[in-house]
C-alpha cells in the first residue's frame, strides 16, 4: 500500500514539476492555489494529466476539497483504491 | 477579518481595469440602436459580444406581437407556473419550439442559464454521473453542481477521452448523462458530434446538446448541430 502511494506521488510532483518552469520545491504540504498560483483552469489541466496517467476520473467535488498536494495524493490514492 | 476582507485581491483587480478603461462592469449604453450599434455619449459603437444572432430584438413583427402580448397579458406572470398556472402562449410557444425541433416536448426558461441549471440538475439525479466537456459553460457546471450527481469532465472535443471516461464508469451503477455545447460559447468550436453519439451508444449513456449559440446557424435548415 505504501508502496502505491509513494507512486502516486511521483506521478503527481513529476507532472507538476514538468508544468511549472522555476523548478521550486515542493512538498506534500505545498498549498496548489496559494504556494503555486495555479488558476482552476490550470489545476483542472493539472488533474487531467494526473487522471490519465494513473487512468482514474477524479469527480469534480472531490478535487474542490484538494487543497494541497497532500491532499491530492490522498484523493487518488482512495479513488485507486475503489477502482 | 470582516465579511468582504475576502474580496480584496478582487477589489484590487477591479481597480486596475478601472484606471487601464477596461473595466466591463462600467460600460453602459445611453441608447441602443439596432440588434448591432449602440450609443454611449455621442459615440457610436458596434455590439460585438450579443448573443443576438438572429437580429430578432429589433423586427418589426416580434416588437408588434411582444406589444400585443403586454397589453393583452401584462406586463408579467407575476408568479411559479406550478402555483399560478400556465398562461396560453406559453404554452403555444413550447408546441412550436418543439415542433420546429422534431421533438415530442418542450419547454421554455426566462434564461438559457436557468435552463441549464433546470436540465441538467434534474435529468441526473443522485446516483447518475455527468459527464461535461471541460470547456463548457458556467452555467452547465453550476447545474452540475446543484444536482446530486457525481461531475466527471473529459477533454475538450475529445471522443476518445470521454470513452475512457465511461470505460472507468462503466460498473459504476446508475445512468451516465454526456453534455456537450453545438458551438461552445467561451471558444466558438464546434462539438464532434456523430462522434460523440458513438461513444454515447456503445456505453448506453445519453447525450444532451446545448444549442443555445447553434440554433439558427447551424444546421441546413438551422436547427443546430443535431441537424
Amino acid at each position: 500500500m505504501s508502496e502505491q502511494v509513494s507512486d502516486i506521488r511521483d506521478v503527481i510532483f513529476g507532472t507538476l514539476r514538468a508544468m511549472l518552469p522555476d523548478g521550486r520545491p515542493i512538498t506534500e504540504q505545498t498549498h496548489i492555489t496559494e504556494d503555486l498560483g495555479l488558476d482552476s483552469v490550470a489545476m483542472m489541466d493539472f488533474v487531467m494529466e494526473i487522471e490519465d496517467k494513473l487512468d482514474i476520473s477524479v469527480p469534480l467535488d472531490k478535487i474542490a476539497e484538494v487543497e494541497t498536494l497532500g491532499d491530492l495524493i490522498a484523493t487518488v490514492q482512495r479513488l485507486k483504491v475503489t477502482s | 477579518m470582516g465579511l468582504l476582507d475576502k474580496f480584496a485581491p478582487l477589489a484590487e483587480q477591479y481597480r486596475r481595469h478601472e484606471a487601464a478603461g477596461t473595466n466591463p462592469f462600467t460600460v453602459a449604453f445611453d441608447r441602443v440602436l439596432s440588434p448591432t450599434e449602440a450609443m454611449i455619449g455621442d459615440k457610436r459603437i458596434l455590439l460585438l459580444g450579443t448573443n443576438n444572432y438572429l437580429g430578432l430584438t429589433y423586427d418589426p413583427s416580434v416588437i408588434d406581437s411582444a406589444i400585443a402580448a403586454t397589453r393583452s397579458s401584462g406586463s408579467g406572470t407575476t408568479g411559479s407556473r406550478i402555483a399560478n398556472g400556465s398562461y396560453g402562449g406559453h404554452r403555444s410557444l413550447e408546441r412550436a419550439l418543439a415542433d420546429f425541433y422534431g421533438r415530442k416536448h418542450g419547454m421554455v426558461f426566462s434564461t438559457g442559464y436557468q435552463a441549464n441549471l433546470g436540465i441538467i440538475s434534474t435529468l441526473a439525479g443522485k446516483n447518475d454521473h455527468l459527464l461535461l466537456d471541460a470547456d463548457s459553460h458556467a452555467s452547465i457546471y453550476d447545474g452540475a453542481r446543484l444536482g446530486y450527481a457525481q461531475v466527471t469532465r473529459f477533454r475538450h472535443n475529445s471522443p476518445e477521452d470521454l470513452a475512457n471516461r465511461l470505460r472507468r464508469l462503466k460498473d459504476e451503477p446508475g445512468d451516465k448523462v454526456i453534455v456537450v455545447e453545438g458551438i461552445y460559447s467561451m471558444l466558438g468550436d464546434k462539438a464532434p458530434l456523430r462522434e460523440f453519439a458513438a461513444v454515447k451508444r456503445e456505453y448506453g449513456a445519453y447525450l444532451v446538446v446545448d444549442e443555445a449559440h447553434s440554433l439558427g446557424v447551424l444546421g441546413e435548415t438551422g436547427r443546430g448541430l443535431t441537424e
